[in-house]
């Protein structure tokens, strides 16, 4: 039997079913999904500097992408597609490795959604396969490639390409980006910033997802990432700045009116608990 | 064969994009069906890419005349002596103690200067600058690493002015496991807004209408098997 505070609607609102959180949820987000609603998006800093640094490299630069996500990392995703759709436009070479197992099936796939241009594979950009390791395989990687591996991700002889013929050293990198998902033994930011960063001081910037931006924000603030692209908003930043709207800039209003639906939750739990604490009611 | 596969893709993506999705409602036997299917080919997907590393990094390297590559092939099969007798496990130590005394090595190499050092000179920042904004966010960055160090300083008691600088620094963890759980909620919708979006994209919205259909039937008969409990009752 309810008490007459149980029946309160201060107090059913604190016990709403999980299934219809959860289906209002799917709605809300969904309805920007079908028609958007183009809310306003400020821009950030740090995905500032990650386009401006692209955008001043000078013609013929030779830059490293490591793409270290997965499939589940739908953010770095759509960071990844503007990003190299951005390099693609421009007269740079990049060069792809992948410290992340699942590094080079996200590649191939992301391309599929790239315009090339007159780039050509080999001469432009290469795709170098898996490198297990982590820490040891970025070190190794950095000294010297050849080291280990011997082929690209097709298995063509690295002395084959010309674009590897540029790549001796260190020396002949002029910046290295790193697609960082939130994953354990694999490559990522903080290898990163720890093996080319601290001895070879070379550029870095990162996309990352969400959660990994508060642990990763001291690094931009100290100076040893010039930028990154923080998760969705990253990439939807991105897509304004490039001036490519896109499916992050599609996907933001959801995303923001999913925030606000969380936000309204948290405070009518609340309000819900406070209530019912004052009452004396036992939950 | 393969055009036919890339065909039917988006439906068998979206398909079990929806069974997972069922859980919300409750756990089923699609749900279980699409959970093992992922473990399934993610642990193929692996071993099949291991082997290759091994084949393409190791072997061919060795039958091309480097003769180097003998050292990591061996290391790495004396690694497998951990799941042989008690008598040879030992073997499995030598390897294991090379990679983590590399691993280590290269990753202290780089900690100390970009996690120590550098963090500590970027904490120091002027407070007096020319904005009044950024001279009270530097000394409120610098009043909460302090305080923060000091709750974590455990070799004196928390009392008197020591334990109320320790409790800002009680009060600044909370403020950044706040906003690291900010962070994970924003990453979860993003998780579910990629799923969603996926499932809007033609073809894949012809899923939509079937996960539904079986929805609404399994609503259905819950509701009716609800009803008769209560009447039994």
């Amino acid at each position: 039997m309810q008490t007459k505070q149980q029946k309160s609607i201060l107090s059913k609102v604190g016990r709403i079913n999980n299934k219809f959180v959860y289906l209002a949820l799917v709605i809300i987000l969904c309805g920007p999904l079908i028609s958007p609603l183009g809310l306003p998006l400020l821009l950030g800093e740090e995905t500032q500097f990650v386009y401006d640094y692209i955008d001043q490299l000078p013609e013929g630069s030779l830059i490293v992408i490591s793409m270290d996500f997965s499939s589940n990392h739908i953010e770095i995703i759509l960071q990844a597609r503007v990003f190299l759709q951005h390099v693609l436009d421009r007269p740079i070479k990049f060069i792809m490795p992948s410290f992340e197992v699942e590094g080079n099936m996200m590649t191939l796939q992301i391309f599929n959604y790239l315009d090339v241009g007159n780039n050509e594979y080999g001469i432009d950009y290469v795709m170098i396969p898996y490198i297990p390791g982590g820490d040891v395989a970025i070190a190794a990687f950095a000294k010297d490639v050849r080291g280990i591996v011997s082929t690209d991700y097709y298995g063509t002889s690295l002395d084959d390409l010309p674009i590897m013929n540029e790549f001796q050293s260190m020396d002949d990198i002029d910046f290295w980006f790193v697609f960082s998902g939130p994953s354990a033994g694999g490559g990522g930011i903080e290898p990163t910033i720890k093996q080319i960063k601290a001895p070879y001081d070379t550029p870095l910037a990162c996309g990352l997802t969400t959660v990994q931006v508060p642990g990763v924000y001291p690094y931009f603030k100290s100076g040893l990432i010039i930028g990154l692209l923080a998760g969705q908003r990253g990439a939807a930043e991105y897509e304004l700045i490039n001036k490519t709207p896109g499916e992050a800039v599609k996907q933001t209003d959801s995303l923001s009116l999913g925030h606000l639906y969380v936000i309204s939750l948290v405070v009518l739990g609340n309000i819900s608990y406070f209530y019912e604490k004052s009452k004396g009611v036992k939950r | 064969m393969i055009e036919m596969l890339i065909t039917i893709a988006p439906f068998v993506g979206g398909a079990l994009t929806l069974m997972i999705l069922s859980y919300v409602y409750k756990e089923s036997v699609f749900f279980t069906f699409a959970e093992h299917t992922f473990i399934g080919i993610y642990a193929g997907y692996i071993a099949v890419l291991g082997l290759r590393t091994i084949i393409w990094s190791g072997v061919l390297s060795l039958v091309e005349g480097d003769f180097t590559r003998i050292i990591p092939l061996v290391l790495g099969t004396l690694l497998l002596t951990r799941y042989t007798s008690k008598k040879y496990k030992p073997l499995s130590l030598w390897p294991v103690a090379l990679l983590i005394g590399v691993g280590m090595a290269l990753t202290v190499r780089g900690a100390m200067s970009t996690q120590i050092i550098t963090q500590i000179i970027a904490t120091l920042n002027p407070l007096v600058t020319g904005n009044v904004t950024q001279s009270l966010t530097n000394l409120l960055f610098l009043v909460m690493v302090a305080s923060t160090i000091t709750y974590f300083t455990f070799t004196r008691e928390h009392k008197g002015n020591y334990g109320r600088v320790a409790y800002i620094g009680r009060i600044s963890v909370l403020a950044a496991l706040g906003s690291q759980y900010g962070n994970t909620v924003m990453y979860r919708l993003t998780l579910l807004l990629g799923r969603l979006s996926y499932l809007l994209t033609p073809p894949t919205y012809y899923t939509i209408p079937f996960a539904i259909l079986l929805i609404a039937i399994a609503v259905v008969r819950d509701y009716r098997k609800r009803s008769i409990n209560n009447t039994v009752e």
